[in-house]
């Protein structure tokens, strides 16, 4: 029997499923069309191209190399293994001193963009008109922190402060700090406020209830999201490489620069194994946290002493080991990144070489030099506003159109095929007895071929996500020539990787009770999936997507500076060959001012998902 | 007198809750609210708990009016008054320890609390040991909350509730969710307790049996107003069927 409401609900429901695929169909096209086609000059029109660049390239996949491929470096040059062992050393080290930073400022702004702790009651309107401005500021702060990518930070700061590790450190925390806090307030406010209300109930402040209650229950997400933010800060960590800091980004580039495709291959598998490890380590983190530890012993509760079976019972108490060893094993590996004077490791000093000139002196120019001309010359506002026209104009405008073409053809390209190959990496479909029914009698062969095909897919996901895009887009830049598509090829392979890891898990929380129906009467797996699971996690999948767009937007400018013509390509050229850092902040605003409104759309979206359901 | 309310009426939108219902409970009363689903017993119990405040009529807590009260003098009262919601409230990741303490909170200020919550103090982890031992779950204390089944986590509700050491403990439906005997148990469990610590204890029940069983007083609720206020003794088979019956006047 069914509410005719609800069965009109759904009916249009279902149109906006069909509408939003078709959609991005169509928005795909669009993109494709103001993107243009490929390079101009390809460099496979070149007849040499097969021999001297594609099959030394992927024939050097199977022979990645240890030692170097350079025979002209003088004897005392440090070998190849030491420089690479070296600079994925940084890279993790780099990551965990940024993630140290971004995760107590991160909480520190959650908190502050959090009103679950403010006190109530009528009496408090004074405190919170004096809390009011707090929560604003931290609102704003989060958006602009994020909305810059941390490429673009280290390029400021490095401009600013100087060449030094620690200002790219900084340059990785600042947005990370912004989506850490966003997240972390966004979970604490998804918290079921049973307990909290109860305890205000009986007598307890809202922040003593704040404490006691939702932390705790929001920790294991923030703790498995802390985890993938740390992956994140690896990649990006390895991409600093690629503006001069000593990370494993800087030898890919060397080595993909010369030709030397055996050592790049050795690199790019470095830094999948730790990417994948990272990651290995926080599904099992998830896994644990989200479930309680089963008690070994049965305490004994016949000690005479009241004390000691306290005593006893703590001891004994069931506990996830893998937690307290990460733990302790984040802190000391963060104590020894930042001073590695306590162990024997001998390392670069993180404030890097002063050079020639003092810091004062460097800020003071590089303030100068951002003020926007037409003010650090002397004139007025409206001036100045002229002169942003001018390069809103050109190529502001065009570059902007470009850069969010990129991002939502990669984002639609992405979406596409995550969404049909997402079933066959499903731990509970992609399985000989899909959903844990009983599947008729069992074959080993079939067993078999489904769990290769299972973990094949996922190892597929899991690599296409492990190495940034934007080492992918180099690659790809090199290998098929200048124009869009590499770039949105290798936005899309990155995000296709992440989308599987997130619609993922919200496939694995759903409760599988009619997909099931389907099957008991008659149906496929895949039947049960496009007909149940997928509408079911449609809203939380588009929800996803909208706030992968985002980050594909921030992505996509970077990408830009590896030459097609978009705002990245823009901010590159300002920077390098006139330093002209005003223009240079013009085009990055216009980049996250689209994040800005993005942000906007998305609190929207979300105020009304919430209140229809 | 523990609670005094004088034609409390309440509405939800377009719905009457409840209906000029007079009551006078006195202190160590044991009494039980009875009545089909949507009768307002689980409205009648916030308000005796000061989470909502109702529409009409006038109300007296331990002495006290609380809708008169400001946000600190409201918090006091809702020290002596210990509710175990039908979900339960409870953290369901943290130890069961966790959980009994958060009792305790209202007596607390902010900084004890973050003492608390990195390391207890001995006295603390006694006291829970003890409740845990009276409720029969003492063997638990350590373990994480959602590892227990569901009538030993209404156990660590318990628990925390004398752990506030109230005046008055309001239970809406505790037993709703479990089988027969377990239900029986925890019910006796809840009358022993409060009947040894002097507290008064309102309870609302489905089960008319288990209430006619252990209270000495039943108040039956239908439609938002009181039916009856009688000791089981003094109630007729007719008033129950009454109280339960799908009249076709609605």
């Amino acid at each position: 029997m069914e509410n005719p409401d609800k069965a009109g609900n759904t009916r249009r429901g279902m149109h906006g499923r069909k509408f939003t695929i078709i959609g991005m169909m169509v928005l795909l096209f669009i993109c494709a069309w103001v993107l243009g086609p490929g390079a101009e000059t390809p460099p496979w029109a070149k007849r040499s191209y097969y021999h001297d660049t594609f099959k030394p390239f992927i024939s050097a996949a199977l022979q990645p190399t240890l030692t170097d491929q350079n025979q002209s470096l003088p004897d005392d040059a440090t070998p190849f293994y030491i420089r690479v062992l070296t600079e994925l050393a940084n890279t993790f080290r780099y990551a965990l001193i940024a993630m140290s930073m971004a995760v107590p400022a991160g909480i520190f702004f959650g908190f502050l963009a959090s009103t679950t702790w403010w006190p109530d009651g009528s009496k408090s309107r004074v405190t919170k008109i004096f809390l009011r401005p707090f929560y604003i500021f931290a609102r704003f702060s989060i958006t602009l922190m994020r909305s810059i990518h941390e490429l673009i930070w280290a390029l400021f700061f490095l401009a600013a402060i100087g060449h030094s590790p620690i200002a790219a450190c900084i340059a990785l925390a600042l947005p990370f700090t912004g989506t850490l806090a966003k997240v972390f307030s966004e979970i604490i406010d998804e918290q079921n406020t049973a307990a909290r209300n109860q305890l205000v109930a009986s007598g307890g402040k809202p922040l003593q209830a704040f404490l006691t209650t939702l932390i705790p229950q929001s920790f294991p997400d923030m703790a498995t999201y802390t985890l993938y933010r740390f992956e994140c800060a690896l990649r990006s960590s390895a991409v600093l490489g690629f503006i001069g800091i000593e990370t494993i980004g800087l030898s890919i580039k060397r080595s993909f620069e010369n030709n030397f495709y055996q050592e790049l291959w050795t690199e790019l598998y470095l830094l999948l194994a730790v990417i994948m490890l990272v990651d290995v380590l926080g599904a099992s983190l998830r896994k644990r946290l989200n479930s309680a530890p089963k008690r070994k012993h049965k305490p004994n509760l016949k000690l005479p002493d009241k004390e000691k079976v306290i005593q006893q019972l703590r001891r004994t108490a069931p506990r996830w080991k893998i937690t307290r060893l990460l733990f302790w094993g984040s802190a000391l590996l963060i104590l020894i990144a930042w001073f590695p004077s306590i162990t024997n490791i001998k390392t670069k000093p993180l404030t890097g070489s002063n050079g020639i000139m003092q810091h004062g002196e460097r800020i003071s120019l590089f303030l100068n030099k951002i003020t926007p001309q037409p003010l650090r010359d002397g004139g007025t506002w409206s001036e100045t506003s002229e002169w942003a026209f001018e390069l809103w104009r050109e190529p502001g405008k065009k570059a902007l159109i470009n850069t969010i073409a990129m991002a939502t053809a990669a984002v639609s390209i992405s979406a596409l095929c995550a969404w049909l190959i997402l079933p066959m990496a499903s731990r509970a479909i992609a399985n000989a007895a899909p959903l844990d029914l009983f599947n008729g009698k069992k074959s080993k062969i079939r067993t078999a071929l489904w769990k290769v095909t299972g973990f094949g897919t996922r190892s597929f996901f899991l690599i296409s996500r492990a190495i940034p895009e934007y080492i992918y887009a180099y690659l790809l830049i090199g290998l098929l020539g200048v124009s869009a598509w590499p770039l949105v090829i290798a936005l899309a392979f990155h995000n296709f990787g992440i989308l599987g890891r997130l619609w993922g898990e919200v496939m694995e929380n759903q409760s599988p009770t009619a997909a099931k129906q389907i099957h008991l009467s008659g149906g496929t797996r895949f039947q049960g999936y496009f007909h149940s699971t997928m509408p079911e996690s449609f809203n939380r999948f588009l929800m996803y997507l909208f706030y992968r767009w985002e980050t594909c937007v921030r992505e996509a400018t970077v990408l830009g500076m590896l030459g097609f013509a978009s705002l990245g390509l823009h901010i590159n050229l300002s920077r390098n060959f006139s330093r002209a850092y005003d223009e240079m902040l013009f085009y990055v605003l216009l980049g996250s001012a689209v994040i800005f409104i993005g942000d906007f759309i998305s609190i929207l979206i979300r105020r009304s998902l919430r209140n229809s359901g | 007198m523990s609670l005094v309310l004088s034609n409390i009426s309440h509405t939800f939108g377009s719905t009457q809750a409840l209906k000029d219902v007079s009551l006078d409970i006195k202190d160590g009363e044991q009494v039980a609210l009875i009545g089909p689903s949507g009768c307002g017993k689980t409205t009648l119990l916030q308000i005796m708990g000061t989470q909502i405040a109702p529409a009409q009529g006038s109300l007296n807590l331990l002495d006290l009016p609380p809708t008169t009260l400001p946000p600190r003098g409201l918090r006091q009262l809702r020290m002596n008054i210990a509710m175990i919601p039908q979900h339960l409230g409870l953290v369901p990741n943290v130890r069961v320890l966790r959980n009994v303490l958060n009792g305790g909170l209202g007596k607390q200020n902010i900084l004890s609390t973050i003492r608390q919550m990195i390391s207890p103090s001995r006295e603390e982890k006694s006291h829970c040991f003890e409740l845990l031992d009276r409720t029969g779950i003492s063997e638990k204390m350590y373990d994480r909350t959602d590892s227990l089944s569901g009538g030993q986590q209404q156990r660590v509700a318990v628990a925390r509730a004398l752990y506030q050491r109230p005046v008055i403990i309001l239970a809406d439906e505790p037993v709703s969710a479990i089988d027969p005997a377990r239900a029986r148990d925890t019910v006796r469990l809840l009358t022993h307790l409060s009947k040894e610590e002097g507290v008064t204890l309102i309870i609302s029940l489905h089960d008319l049996s288990l209430a006619r069983e252990f209270f000495p007083r039943l108040i039956g609720l239908r439609e938002g107003k009181v039916a009856f206020d009688k000791a089981p003794e003094n109630l007729s088979d007719v008033e129950c069927q009454e109280l339960y019956s799908l009249r076709a006047d609605k």
